[in-house]
């Protein structure tokens, strides 16, 4: 666990994971996050602002997608999925001017909201990385071949700061959190879980509500992120 | 008095409170369980919409319109549950067992109940199997009066002592 800020930094295995108790099945306790109490904060401020400050390394809100689905799981159509998170991510990609077919490689990060491993897994499809059913082998055939998947050195870092499972989930916060991490990132100053930034765009990714009905998505930019195409 | 002077003496106790709550318009859900072991649901009375709310809805969620209570089939489908290992106070004397959404035959949506089998694993209970609802037979017009079984483990249920089935 590279980030030092993270509440559970453990170096694990996957027989730890697979060998700690079961919570509520499939998941077993270091599957699901620590719940927690903390705190964050973003500086938010209009373009003349910045720039009348002279900021430095400033990141830019380039898109911002919010959805809601049926609170109650019981009227949903498929309840396995979360829907506001496919039309969350697509009017954020919109409004940022990326493709949602093609968002795997127009990003440089994603922190997501992995309360529990399998929300990230859907998160990984839902968000346009790959199609519906393909999340969990995407993750699974790119263990340690650098280059895929969503690992630190993977097509889309997903996570690196160890989302909400390393980080532990201080909720109502860790939208925030997420939204920090990913402008760290872009900034380059995250430190030792630092990734490639090379497109300059980043995605942070919070859910919420019963049922996990409101999703919301925010693209994010560097300075270099706006000159590309 | 100085900081020093100050003392803390603390007792452990505990508060009771008693109270009542009300299931309000969907009162008749409750009562019909306790009383006829029936499962009541609503339909839209919208002919254009004429959605089935299970659990019951007073109002339509999709189009506003008032509903009407229906008697529902006993017996439906698992569209997702879980197997909890670890849980409130309440139900910790029953883990494990299973919790899930149900689509009882005919509704449009799912009741949130739980799932009880004499070999609860995971094949047991996943999407697409069927179950039928049993009853305690100490009823207190509340949603644990009754719950779900695989429907080849039905007759053994009912036939437990503590146990019946539905009207
Ligand atoms: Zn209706």
């Amino acid at each position: 666990m590279l980030n030092p800020k993270a509440q559970s930094p453990m170096d694990l295995t996957i027989e730890d994971v697979l060998n700690s108790r079961i919570i509520c099945y499939p998941f077993k306790m270091l599957d699901c996050c620590l719940y927690s109490e903390a705190s964050a904060a973003l500086i938010l401020a209009p373009e003349e602002k910045v720039k009348e400050l002279g900021i430095e390394k400033p990141i830019w809100i380039t898109g911002v997608g919010a959805a809601n689905t049926d609170c109650f799981i019981g009227n949903r159509e498929d309840m396995g999925r979360l829907y506001s998170n496919i039309n969350a991510a697509k009017v954020a990609y919109k409004m940022a001017g990326l493709d949602y077919n093609k968002i795997k490689q127009q990003v440089d990060l994603a922190e997501l909201h992995d309360a529990f491993s399998g929300q990230e897994v859907i998160s990984y499809e839902e968000l346009g990385f790959v199609p519906f059913g393909e999340g969990g082998p995407w993750i699974e055939n790119s263990f340690e071949k650098p280059g895929e998947g969503p690992w630190i050195n993977g097509e889309v870092p997903c996570c690196p700061s160890g989302g909400l499972i390393g980080c532990g989930h201080a909720v109502g916060a860790t939208g925030i959190m997420s939204t920090g991490e990913a402008a760290l990132q872009l900034r380059e100053d995250a430190g030792k879980h630092q990734v490639t930034i090379e497109k300059g765009r980043a995605i942070a990714h919070s859910i919420g509500g019963p049922g996990a009905a409101y999703a919301a998505i925010i693209v994010m930019t560097n300075e270099e992120g706006l000159k590309q195409p | 008095m100085s900081k020093q002077d100050f003392q803390s003496h603390e007792i452990r106790d505990i508060i009771k409170i008693n109270y009542k709550y009300t299931m309000g318009g969907q009162s008749k859900f409750f009562i019909e369980v306790m009383n006829n072991k029936k499962l009541l649901g609503t339909k839209c009375t919208n002919s254009n919409c004429g959605k089935i709310w299970m659990p019951p809805r007073i109002n339509c969620s999709e189009c506003y319109s008032p509903t009407e209570w229906i008697e529902m089939k006993q017996t439906g489908t698992i569209e997702v549950s879980t197997i909890v290992w670890y849980t409130t106070s309440a139900f910790i004397k029953s883990v494990p067992y299973s919790i899930g959404f149900i689509k009882l035959d005919g509704a449009d949506t799912a009741l949130f109940q739980g799932i009880f089998s004499e070999n609860l694993v995971p094949s047991k209970v996943k999407k697409g199997r069927r179950v039928k609802a049993v009853f305690s037979k100490n009823r207190e017009g509340k949603m644990t009066d009754f719950f779900f079984v695989p429907e080849d483990e039905y007759e053994r249920w009912i036939a437990k002592p503590e146990y019946e089935g539905g009207a």
